[in-house]
């Protein structure tokens, strides 16, 4: 239309449009945001108070909203009527139930049935339509067996799983890391022996290399060394060509070989498979060598480990393939098989740089293979091991991790509690106490939530260190943690913070009543003597007794004394004298001697010589001055002739 | 507790209980049984149940009495300042807020990425919003933000802060083409592209991605660009009716009738085009056209210019049309008819149309 008018004089040069995918734009968008330390994560955002701050409770709070979904899922299956109305555009599968097949259905089988199955998951119905197919001679494609054999072997002659909610999956993922993780840990075989897979491919009229190569995959997935080797020997023997990611699956196996088996031996099984791939003529791939390397690390203290890390290493150079962060996690679990190897041959050094190259590259850290998340914990826990020298390569680790959006290597519970951990300890065994309580304040407790562990060592930094400004709160952290039950716990806490609590000096006022306040509650709510109620049923939770010593208590009167909580100190020496025989050992001269001048400044003087008595009792060096203290203040001429008395005593 | 006690408690404790089961069984039993034989004979004494009590006669319509739930309940009769002031502990700043912790060279597009409701927790400014009746209610200021209702009902741009903009402008810029060279200023735009095509595109949280409304296609051209001639132009507007708008000169298209958009506008513009030739052809009927037909008044070919000519020729004594024609006072007085026509009877359309009224037919006023 533009024709029309008749100015149109110059030509215009309009550009063509850049091309772009369909998320390209949300991409780049979602690149501009960085995390927020202060933020809890979004789907914990609440009111304020409400906020889910310690480990327990997100962890609570994320599980019973997956149940939640379950049991969403649950009503979904069991009154599918109900939710048949579709408005979704486009369709979504997994909103709607599930299709039940009707014994109707069933009744007269086709290929079209068996496929049908298959997309609905239901593999074991699916072979079962398969042999009646076969019983009432009904053709089925050789294509549909092979469909069916691969499903059936990868799930293992089961029905493929469901989907676990992605909050679940982050704690389940977790715990299975855990258990993985642990020295020593030898995967089950949980290969179902003589399975529908097995049987499927007994099916089979001519058995072609990929229906070998499924089956051998099926196996090595759920650990099955010994049949996948007879079936991966049966394939050489009649000359059919496995594939690459068989023959790594192959090679990810040998560790799993019976402990008869050295390690030279392995090591031979693994350059044969290796040549195979040359014979083949095929390229090992990135999944190659890390399979090589997680085998080499299994080794764990061996003598060819190191060369032939450095041998593969090499190849993988020559060959042109860029590692990845697993290739990387695992040379690092090489080079530093336990404590006390590999501290000095500075390989971490090495390798968080590359790393750091790798992070300033125009694609920044990519994900390539399964086991790249564990890089970051496994290079922190060694680093962790090693040196003060390790603490600036921490800290640069760390940056790695934060810088774009790094941190989602973390992928679960178990990963994120051990890195953080381990980058704490790090900083707390080697840093300046403010760089820790600055990290400590921007970690926790949103980016990572507080364990039990790391307050712990926090609690001993601290109380070495004296930061005397951080114990408030630090004791504002032990508090959320809302684990009142764990009495050993809190008594050590409570032993260590009052301790610092009783060393300090200085004439802070907001510092020392903070202090005071602290105190009394710990006293109060973590009593050595609970009032117990007696009631009838035993089931009630009686209060729990926490350890207190005698050290402890000093400090206690010490602080609250300091504070100008007269009361409350005396209150409790009250419930002192009634409970000794529950604390170990004798209070110090000191917070006797406040306590007791605190009382005769407070012109309390028969409490004062209550203080006395114990004082006598213990027969503490400070008596005189006491008495003579004592003298000086107004007494009665009962309490003359008994400090009379007592001097004598002395002087005897 | 020793243990020979212990027993001894659990047995009484059993015993008490058994024992008490028993009697309020029996006394429960036992009071039904005697309400249900003084019942019997007379029901009459049973607790009737209480009426409700209303402070002025129910209004009826039609024999039924009128239901209303606020006729019973007491009028205050006291004035607004004796009544009880119902006071509400002030809220204290919110000791576990994130705003207590909030560095403040922060970076606010990372607190607050993407548009969401106000969350008190996240905004560190004494924001206050609501209404408050006079000086007596919260000191007469409006409430903090702390349970605000009304800070979450309005939206915010807390998401669109300047900085914001800056930040998601510079990520999506390598997306973006130059701008053409020659397109400087907007008449340039409008020159070259006359054409204004709007459509919406609609995004919300939902089970499904489409919207009825994203059909909808809007084009506008102006029609000074279409280079049509007064007869083809006047065409076109009637047969546009209110489509045109003449304040502005634009010619606005509306299609909504098929499903998707690409076929709304391809009939938008075949509803331009159509247009367009329609009103370039010239029909028979056409030359009929009488004054009443006409979008405007137009003097020249009006009954007035004839009356006129009559009083000129007596008046001035001049037969010819043109020269009369052409005399001031007869132009001005057909400027000032044509405005009264055309753009309606104003007070200095009026006013001007009697000063050029007199000033043709030589009266002067005093």
């Amino acid at each position: 239309m533009s024709n029309l008018s008749s100015s149109v004089k110059k030509a215009i040069s309009i550009p063509y449009r850049i091309k772009r995918s369909p998320t390209d734009l949300l991409k780049a968008l979602s690149n501009t945001v960085k995390l927020d330390p202060n933020t809890p994560h979004y789907s914990l955002i609440d009111d304020s108070l409400l906020t889910s701050i310690n480990p327990n409770d997100v962890r609570r709070s994320y599980l019973s909203k997956a149940s939640g979904i379950k049991a969403a899922k649950f009503m979904i299956e069991k009154y599918p009527e109900a939710f048949m109305k579709d408005d979704c555009v486009p369709h979504v599968k997994s909103f709607f139930p599930k299709y039940e097949f009707s014994e109707e259905e069933l009744k007269y089988p086709t290929e079209n049935l068996i496929y049908s199955l298959m997309s609905w998951g239901k593999l074991s119905l699916a072979y079962d339509s398969y042999l009646k197919c076969k019983d009432q001679n009904i053709e089925v494609s050789e294509e549909c067996k092979h469909v069916l054999l691969d499903l059936l072997s990868i799930n293992n002659s089961n029905d493929s799983k469901e989907k676990v909610p992605i909050m679940e999956e982050w704690y389940l993922k977790g715990q299975t890391r855990d258990m993985e993780s642990k020295p020593r840990y030898i995967p089950a075989n949980t290969w179902v022996k003589g399975g529908k897979a097995e049987q499927m491919f007994n099916e089979l009229k001519s058995k072609s290399a990929a229906s070998y190569c499924s089956l051998i995959k099926g196996m090595t997935k759920y650990n099955d060394a010994e049949n996948a080797t007879t079936l991966y020997n049966e394939m050489k023997h009649y000359n059919l060509t496995p594939d690459l990611n068989t023959i790594n699956s192959m090679i990810k196996i040998i560790s799993l070989s019976p402990p008869e088996v050295t390690n030279d031996k392995k090591i031979e099984i693994m350059l044969q498979r290796l040549n195979e791939i040359k014979n083949y003529g095929m390229l090992p791939n990135l999944k190659t060598f890390n399979t090589c390397f997680e085998l080499i690390k299994s080794f764990n203290l061996f003598q060819r480990s190191v060369p032939l890390t450095l041998d593969l290493f090499k190849e993988m150079q020559n060959l042109k393939i860029e590692p990845s962060l697993s290739t990387y996690s695992h040379i690092v679990s090489i080079f530093y098989p336990n404590r006390d190897i590999g501290v000095r041959t500075g390989v971490l050094g090495q390798v968080i740089n590359e790393i750091e190259k790798m992070a300033q590259s125009e694609n920044g850290l990519v994900w390539k293979d399964v086991d790249d998340p564990l890089f970051f914990k496994i290079a922190m826990e060694k680093l962790s091991l090693g040196t003060p020298e390790n603490l600036p390569l921490a800290k640069k680790l760390n940056g790695i991790l934060f810088k774009e959006n790094n941190i989602k290597f973390l992928n679960d519970s178990y990963l994120i509690n051990k890195y953080f951990e381990f980058y704490l300890t790090t900083l707390i065994k080697f840093d300046l106490p403010e760089n820790v309580i600055d990290e400590w304040r921007f970690l926790t407790p949103y980016i990572y939530g507080r364990s039990i562990i790391i307050l712990d060592r926090m609690i001993d930094f601290v109380s070495k260190n004296k930061c005397f400004d951080f114990v408030p709160e630090l004791w504002s952290n032990c508090l959320e943690f809302k684990s009142k039950r764990l009495s050993d716990f809190w008594s050590d806490t409570i032993e260590s913070l009052l301790n610092i609590m009783g060393q300090y000096e200085e004439d802070n006022q907001e510092l020392i009543s903070k202090y005071s306040s602290i105190a009394e509650i710990m006293i109060k709510n973590y009593p050595y003597a609970p009032l117990r109620i007696e009631t009838d049923s035993e089931d009630d939770l009686q209060p729990l007794e926490y350890n207190w010593n005698s050290k402890m208590l000093s400090n206690l009167f010490i602080v609250l004394l300091r504070g100008n909580k007269l009361e409350a100190a005396w209150n409790e020496f009250e419930n002192y004298m009634k409970n000794q025989n529950k604390i170990a050992g004798e209070l110090s001269e000191k917070s006797i001697l406040n306590l007791c001048e605190a009382l005769i400044g407070a012109n309390r003087i028969d409490n004062a010589f209550e203080v006395l008595k114990l004082a006598v009792s213990l027969q503490l060096p400070i008596l005189k001055g006491l008495i003579s203290k004592l003298r000086e203040s107004n007494l009665s001429s009962e309490q003359h002739t008994l400090l009379k008395q007592l001097k004598n005593k002395l002087s005897l | 507790m020793s243990l020979v006690s212990k027993f001894s408690r659990a047995q009484s404790s059993i015993f008490t209980i058994n024992t008490c089961v028993v009697n309020t069984f029996f006394s429960s039993h036992l009071n039904t049984k005697f309400y249900s034989t003084e019942s019997a004979e007379n029901a009459d004494e049973r607790p009737a149940k209480k009426e409700r009590v209303f402070f002025r006669e129910q209004d009826e319509v039609d024999g039924f009495k009128v239901f209303d739930v606020y006729m019973n309940k007491k009028k205050d009769e006291r004035s607004f300042d004796q009544r009880v002031k119902r006071t509400y502990p002030r809220v204290q700043r919110d000791r576990f807020a994130r705003y207590n912790r909030m560095p403040i060279d922060q970076d606010w597009t990372n607190v607050w990425p993407t548009a969401s409701p106000f969350k008190q927790t996240a905004v560190p400014l004494p924001v206050r919003q609501g209404f408050v009746k006079n000086m007596i209610e919260n000191d007469g200021l409006p409430p903090e933000k702390y349970a605000n209702v009304e800070l979450i009902k309005i939206p915010n741009f807390l998401h669109l802060t300047p900085p914001h903009i800056k930040k998601q402008c510079g990520a999506i810029k390598k997306f973006c083409t130059p701008w053409p060279k020659e397109l400087k200023t907007d008449e340039d735009c409008e020159k070259n592209f006359p054409i204004e095509i709007t459509t919406s595109t609609y995004i919300y949280d939902g089970p499904s991605v489409r919207d009825d409304r994203a059909r909808v296609v809007k084009l506008q051209i102006k029609l000074s660009s279409l280079n049509l001639d007064k007869r083809s132009n006047d065409k076109l507007i009637k047969l546009a009716e209110d489509r045109y708008d003449p304040a502005t000169d634009t010619l606005t298209l509306i299609t909504d009738r098929c499903p998707y958009r690409r076929q709304n506008e391809d009939y938008a513009n075949y509803l331009l085009t159509t247009l367009y030739y329609e009103s370039k052809q010239c029909e028979d009927w056409e030359s009929e056209i009488t004054e009443d037909d006409m979008r405007t008044f137009e003097w020249e070919k009006s009954k007035s210019k004839e009356n006129i000519l009559n009083t000129i020729r007596n008046i001035e004594k001049i037969e010819d049309e043109t020269q009369a024609v052409n005399l001031k006072q007869v132009k001005t007085y057909q400027n000032n008819l044509s405005k009264i026509f055309n753009e309606g009877e104003t007070d200095t359309n009026i006013l001007q149309y009697k000063q050029s009224v007199l000033n043709l037919l030589k009266i002067k006023t005093a």
